[in-house]
């Protein structure tokens, strides 16, 4: 049975006492709701329907399932009543604006109910993602019409929506699709049909609410022909009550590895009624405007299977008894010692624990960027809050994702055979978050992102968010008793990483293929400096409480795990990138091959 | 003109086409009413100021009005551009079918003249290249392409083949042998392309020769007499760590002794654009401080090298040379300068002062020569005055009235000389050569920086002067005015290189500066923060 609690405490620490939210968001006269025992109060409202709702779902989820019918998708019935449960408690208003009818809650707050959601039942977390993409996609391009039609439906809980970007030609290279949108009176006629369409059906509803990218008749080529439609599942009337059945139609849904409880469709759009939103030909733009919230909503995927399964894996390392205790028995009087007495299994488990606390602070400390771009009135601020969330999107999609996929991989690991098998649910997990590394643009693409875009924009000024605040920080602490001990390896470490970027800076201008040969092994080096950068900020507030809580002795030993067995990993990666693209491309095509016959060499 | 030519030459016959298709009407018109360009009431395009802001409009050649000017069409052929003029003419778009047109007619039109008005082709490329500023002769752009692939698309599209294009076959028009130059001649023969005494270009002394040294950066030639040539490679020639490589690799050959001399120059439209910002934003961007430090002081040493080995060292300017490219010009012995050149120390507009010895070289310059200015402040004033707003010499004859360039340097009008004349004057100077000795000198500290101030806070009041000028030039002023010295002590040159590095890096971790970076970079021009 799969045991889930939603860690507070741990948001408590990140978000008060590190980052001191309520400090930074107090200045902003749209967030005056959001006090810390407001923030402290939801929390707890969203944990508890997590706890007692979703986490229970979640079987049923997985394998029942969302079938399809006939054109028609049916959600399993434990996962309604869990949507249900956070509908009616208007926990669906949080991210609204008040002018939608929503709490417009600060975007941090909303990495807490991310992972929250993830852990407890990723499908269903999907469904209530992508509505939340959707609205703030038209809000930042839809008409004053649009707005005013659909955001408060969303807010409401009322209405879902989708993104219907792939087709079965294209998913990276968007500039191929080919659905059509001819222009008619008041609406663009939809002709075409899109694959990969999470949520594109289903019975959770009243409304689905489409945004797909379509080319008009006379389109440029390529990406820069790309509009956006909003394109309804049922025509909304003018008084705002639902009209005819529109052309969109679910043909069939995907079988697949994991997310069982969210329907993967192929759409199929037939004369569909679609409004634009924002201009013509600039769709991508519109879309992918939303992408850094989007990105790092995945990244969240990654770190809330994660959480629950090193909950679970936890809880099974102390309760199951196997083996004794290298040096001397831990339960003398029992037939053996728990499996956490094990080296092996504390390195998995706290390896995870590291992990996790560092993501979750990367992803808040990200996170509260967005709010001061989104709300500081001095353009400054904004501009350098902008560039910073631009840098650590990527890092953050690929590493919470890719570490999502170890860990519940290291947790089902501590189960052995009891993990392989259904019963525990531990290869749930495992199954569920493997697509994170995958979808919204794959780690690889990340990191293309990262070392081919974000690096060189503005010759390099978006690095400077990183490493100029994190070089203060090192002067600022140098001399610190206690930090010290820190203080010296993360230098080393941000030093190399300097040496690098400046290294793929100068190469990449004269052969792209260093950036793509050097790319994976850059994101993720640059991911684990910021990591220990992360865990920097924590200690600073550690050690000064160190003597209240044992909260905080725990912290610094988790931190100086990650300094001592996770970090060194830089080094490696470094290593890697500066021996440069030659070999990887000297390898001939069929070199690749496995050679199937046998020659009769000597 | 028209009657002069004959009826049927391809100029009367674009008259002709022009009075068909209305144009010469068009032009007419737009003379008449008085829009003769940028400096009547616009032309083609036109700056609209009426709003305050400079609006780029462009005229519909049709109704004669003015509108918003549209953004550039991307066109794939100007992509193509890149792999060379081939494959923007055979690139299957507007603008390569446009390219073909214009091209084909042209290329055609100037061979098809060989041999009415001269025997040589020579003569003909030299013509348009000097006359009109193109970069290839009609005939280098020929052999670009293959002669004998151009005459088949000519012939296929029914056009005439001139005879000499006909003739050359699957040859080209230029051909190397050894380190010869020949062309081919209307008696289909390879002759060696004429040169007039004194004209020498790099190109001349690398043809079929092997670089001493090269890195991608920069690349050492043996340009005879034991005189050795250091040749700028990099993107405009921008100066940047390899440069420096190549220089100290370029002192350490003539310290030895293989060679006596050294000249610096290319045959680049400009000698050199300055330091290699890109990477300098780069490095700053990433915070490594302690490789900005060695950039700086790496430059310091080579040019100090330069300046101070027991051999004689000639630049050769031509075009640009600003900022780090000035400043190696400042510590050859000599410079030979292009007439048209244009030398500055502009380091202040992108928001740092001068530091591989521009400052110490300026300060050298103005105080040793006896027709400064007098008094403590007389030549820092000056000096202040042109670094402080980045001015740029408009010509070598400037360049000497503001001492980039001295009283014993000289300049060459043709710009074809340009190289031979400083290789002489490096041969003369090769015999009894004793390098300058560091000098110490007296600055006036703390007070002349106080009047330097007191000038600038009159600029920010009359609003010539920004916010980060003044903190820029707060540290040109520290570092003029010799830091915190008397005036009546001596300060060494290495202590003002000193000053130069430490100015520079607390410039470069100002937020300001690098935007100022990055502005140059990314929109060619200074920003004003």
């Amino acid at each position: 049975m799969v045991e889930y609690k939603a860690p507070h405490r741990e948001y408590e620490f990140i978000l008060k006492e590190v980052l001191k939210i309520e400090e930074v968001l107090n200045k902003y006269p749209e967030y005056d709701e959001a006090s810390w025992d407001m923030i402290q109060m939801i929390s707890e409202q969203f944990g508890k329907i997590n706890e007692e709702y979703w986490v229970t779902s979640n079987k049923e989820g997985d394998e029942v399932g969302a079938i399809f019918d006939e054109g028609r998708v049916i959600v399993p019935e434990k996962m309604k009543e869990a949507t249900k449960m956070v509908i009616d408690s208007g926990l669906t208003q949080l991210f609204g604006h008040q002018k939608y009818g929503g709490m417009e809650f600060p975007n941090v707050i909303s990495v807490l109910s991310d992972e929250m959601s993830c852990s407890a039942n990723m499908s269903l977390g999907v469904y209530m993602g992508l509505t939340k993409g959707a609205y703030h996609c038209i809000r930042y391009h839809g008409s004053e019409e649009i707005k005013n039609t659909y955001l408060p439906k969303f807010v409401s809980g009322e209405w879902f929506g989708t993104m219907c970007l792939t087709e079965a030609h294209c998913g990276t290279d968007l500039g191929l699709i080919r659905t059509t949108a001819k222009p008619k009176e008041d609406y663009y006629s939809l002709n075409g049909q899109k694959i990969f369409i999470s949520c594109g059906e289903h019975d959770m509803g009243d409304n689905i609410i489409h945004l797909v990218l379509a080319k008009l008749p006379d389109a440029p080529k390529g990406v820069k022909g790309i509009s956006l439609f909003l394109v309804p599942k049922y025509v909304v009337n003018e008084d705002g009550t639902l009209g005819e059945r529109n052309g969109v139609n679910c043909v069939s849904i995907e079988e697949k590895m994991g997310v069982h409880g969210s329907p993967t469709c192929v759409m199929s759009f037939e004369n569909a009624k679609g409004y634009l939103v924002g201009e013509i030909n600039d769709g991508l733009a519109a879309m992918f405007s939303m992408m850094n919230t989007e990105r790092i909503a995945v990244g969240l995927q990654g770190l809330g299977l994660a959480e629950i399964a090193y909950q679970n894996g936890l809880a099974y390392a102390k309760d199951r008894i196997q083996g004794r205790d290298l040096k001397e028995p831990r339960n003398p009087d029992d037939e053996a010692d728990p499996l956490i007495v094990h080296p092996d299994v504390r390195r998995m488990l706290m390896r995870s624990k590291a992990l996790i606390d560092s993501g979750r602070m990367l992803a808040c400390w990200t996170a509260l960027s967005i709010d001061k771009y989104e709300k500081d009135p001095d353009e400054k601020v904004q501009r350098e809050a902008h560039d910073l969330v631009e840098l650590m999107t990527p890092i953050i999609k690929s590493l919470l994702t890719d570490y999502g996929v170890e860990i519940t991989s290291d947790m089902l690991q501590i189960y052995g055979g009891h993990g392989y098998i259904k019963e525990y649910g531990m290869e749930q997990f495992y199954r569920d978050v493997r697509i994170a590394p995958i979808w919204e643009g794959t780690n690889g693409i990340q990191a293309l992102d990262l070392a081919g875009r974000k690096m060189p924009q503005g010759m390099g000024r978006l690095l400077r968010r990183f490493f100029h605040p994190a070089l203060d920080f090192i002067e600022k602490n140098k001399d610190d008793d206690n930090l010290k001990e820190f203080i010296v390896p993360f230098s080393k470490a941000l030093k190399g990483l300097q040496k690098t970027t400046m290294y793929m800076a100068q190469k990449g201008l004269s052969n792209p293929y260093e950036v793509g040969a050097a790319a994976t092994d850059y994101q993720r080096q640059f991911g684990l400096v910021a990591m220990a950068y992360m865990w920097l900020l924590m200690l600073e507030v550690a050690f000064t409480k160190s003597d209240e809580d044992n909260y905080y002795k725990n912290k610094i030993i988790l931190a100086r795990f990650f300094y001592e067995r996770i970090l060194p990993e830089t080094l490696s990666r470094a290593i890697t990138i500066s021996s440069g693209s030659k070999t990887m491309m000297s390898l001939p095509d069929e070199g690749f091959d496995s050679v199937h016959k046998f020659t009769g060499a000597a | 003109m028209s009657t002069n030519l004959p009826k049927n030459d391809m100029y009367n016959i674009g008259v002709k086409q022009q009075g068909e298709l209305g144009i010469d009407k068009m032009l007419s018109k737009m003379i008449s009413e008085g829009y003769t360009g940028r400096k009547g009431k616009g032309g083609f395009y036109r700056l609209n100021q009426e709003s305050g802001k400079r609006i780029k409009e462009s005229r519909n050649l049709k109704t004669g009005e003015y509108s918003k000017a549209t953004k550039r069409i991307a066109l794939e052929s100007v992509k193509a551009g890149k792999k060379g003029l081939k494959a923007v003419v055979t690139h299957k778009d507007k603008g390569g079918e446009y390219a073909w047109r214009v091209i084909s007619k042209t290329l055609a039109y100037a061979a098809s003249l060989v041999p009415e008005i001269t025997q040589n082709i020579v003569n003909v490329d030299m013509a348009m290249k000097n006359g009109f500023l193109w970069k290839k002769g009609p005939f280098e752009m020929l052999d670009s392409m293959g002669p004998s692939w151009f005459a088949d698309r000519l012939k296929s599209e029914g056009m005439d083949v001139p005879t000499i294009l006909k003739n050359v076959g699957d040859g080209n028009f230029y051909s190397e042998e050894g380190n010869k130059l020949n062309y081919y001649s209307t008696e289909n023969k390879y002759k060696q392309v004429p040169k007039p005494e004194g004209y020498l270009s790099v190109s001349d002394i690398t043809r079929g020769e092997s670089a001493i040294y090269r890195n991608p950066s920069i690349k050492l030639w043996d340009m005879g007499d034991h005189i050795l040539l250091a040749e700028f490679t990099s993107k405009m020639n921008a100066i940047d760590p390899l440069i420096m490589e190549g220089l100290t690799e370029a002192a350490n050959l003539c310290e030895s002794g293989k060679f006596k001399g050294l000249v610096i120059g290319n045959d680049g439209t400009n000698f050199s654009a300055g330091a290699n910002l890109g990477l300098a934003s780069f490095i700053c961007n990433v915070g490594a401080w302690d490789e900005v430090d060695k950039f700086v002081q790496g430059g310091q040493l080579t040019f100090m090298s330069l300046k101070h080995g027991n051999f004689p060292v000639v630049g050769a300017p031509s075009g640009l040379a600003l900022g780090g490219g000035c400043e190696v010009l400042l510590a050859c012995d000599r410079i030979q300068a292009h007439s048209e050149s244009y030398i500055g120390l502009v380091e202040v507009g992108v928001g740092v002062v001068p530091a591989w010895g521009g400052c110490k070289e300026m300060l050298e310059r103005w105080i040793d020569d006896p027709s400064s200015p007098k008094g403590p402040m007389g030549s820092i004033v000056k000096i202040f005055e042109n670094l402080g707003t980045a001015k740029v010499a408009s010509s070598a004859q400037e360049a000497k009235d503001m001492k980039f360039i001295l009283g014993n340097d000289n300049i060459t009008m043709n710009r074809s000389r340009l190289l031979n004349d400083a290789k002489e004057v490096c041969l003369n100077m090769v015999e009894d050569y004793s390098p300058p000795e560091p000098n110490d000198y007296q600055l006036p500290g703390p007070s002349g920086k106080a009047a330097l101030d007191l000038a600038v806070a009159d600029l920010v009041k009359a609003g010539h002067a920004t916010p980060h000028d003044v903190v820029v030039t707060n540290e040109l002023a520290y570092v003029l005015t010799g830091g915190n010295t008397d005036y009546l002590d001596r300060v060494s040159v290495d202590k003002i290189l000193d000053m130069e590095r430490e100015s520079f890096v607390k410039l470069v971790k100002t937020e300001a500066t690098l935007d100022r970076f990055e502005h140059m970079l990314t929109k060619g021009k200074p920003l004003r923060n």
